[in-house]
């Protein structure tokens, strides 16, 4: 019972994770451009997997704290903490998301709205490759963080 | 016994994916055939994901399998290890249709007509989602696995 709970907890804060993300960067980028062209596909797709790289890793934590406060019979702070950790995830992609702009300026010097509507693939892509390595570097710390929030009983030893 | 553990998992991945590949290749091939760029995509991305699955759970069923051997009970561990195949293939053809879904209520396009006409846009987002979910949730349902079997 736990474990499918486990599993459908998961499952919905997934998927309202996702549609909710891509909706976002979808208007996000709608209003930074004039039209999608390749290079705006190829930098939304890496902020949509930069997303799902950070929440595969703290689905973890989630599910680490779904299964302890199951287990001491505290489901309702199991699934505060889990929609917390899910608030935070998708507030952290965000921020990720915009801070990868600065960064990306800072690499070419270019005014990356004007390369985007100039269909720079290089650009798109560089920008692409900042965010993924940013939420491989960035997901196993966060989700470190969040668990440190769990209340677990400490060790005699 | 790692000589027999070697051959199993090879017959298991080898027929999983066969099995895998006949079960979505229907769908694909039912947008367009022969497949474009952009449906090819997703259909890797698919298999990707399925094989994933399996890899997880055969690490565990591995482990049940040679418990089960050294038991006498080969033959209950080849049933309980069959059925844990089958719940998993179940659960990549679940999570093949929630990706759908979520694309259905993300996007508001055909996404078979968008396919079809080699949209990247779309075969990537459907791609993405599948592989998070599978990374998301194909560990929780090996536990739930092992859970029902210990029962």
């Amino acid at each position: 019972m736990k474990e499918f709970l486990n599993i459908l907890l998961l499952l919905i804060l997934g998927i309202v994770y996702l549609i909710s993300f891509t909706k976002v960067i979808s208007a996000h980028l709608n209003k930074m451009v004039a039209q999608r062209n390749n290079a705006v596909i190829a930098l939304y797709l890496s902020v949509i997997a930069s997303a799902g790289i950070i929440l595969i890793d703290v689905s973890k934590v989630i599910s680490d704290a779904f299964t302890f406060f199951y287990d001491s019979n505290n489901i309702g702070k199991g699934i505060l903490f889990s929609g917390l950790f899910f608030v935070g995830a998708w507030i952290y992609s965000f921020a990720q998301f915009h801070l990868s702009f600065l960064v990306v300026s800072l690499l070419t010097k270019e005014n990356e709205k004007t390369e985007l509507n100039n269909n720079n693939i290089e650009n798109a892509m560089l920008h692409g490759v900042v965010l993924i390595i940013l939420a491989f570097l960035v997901g196993p710390s966060l989700s470190a963080l969040a668990s440190s929030f769990i209340p677990y009983p400490e060790l005699p030893f | 016994m790692e000589f027999l553990t070697v051959i199993a998992s090879l017959l298991v991945t080898i027929v999983f994916m066969f099995i895998s590949y006949y079960v979505y290749r229907n769908y694909f091939y039912s947008i367009i055939y022969p497949l474009n760029a952009a449906t090819r995509l997703f259909f890797i991305s698919v298999l990707f994901g399925s094989g994933i699955t399996l890899l997880n759970y055969h690490e565990a069923g591995t482990i049940l399998l040679k418990f089960l051997f050294e038991k006498n009970k080969i033959g209950i561990g080849i049933v309980i290890y069959c059925i844990g195949l089958i719940i998993c293939f179940g659960f990549n053809v679940l999570m093949f249709r929630v990706t759908l879904l979520v694309q259905k209520i993300t996007l508001y396009e055909n996404e078979k007509a968008e396919l079809a006409k080699g949209n990247f846009l779309i075969a990537g987002l459907q791609s993405i989602t599948f592989l998070v979910f599978i990374f998301t949730l194909s560990k929780p349902m090996v536990q739930l696995i092992l859970n029902l079997i210990q029962v």
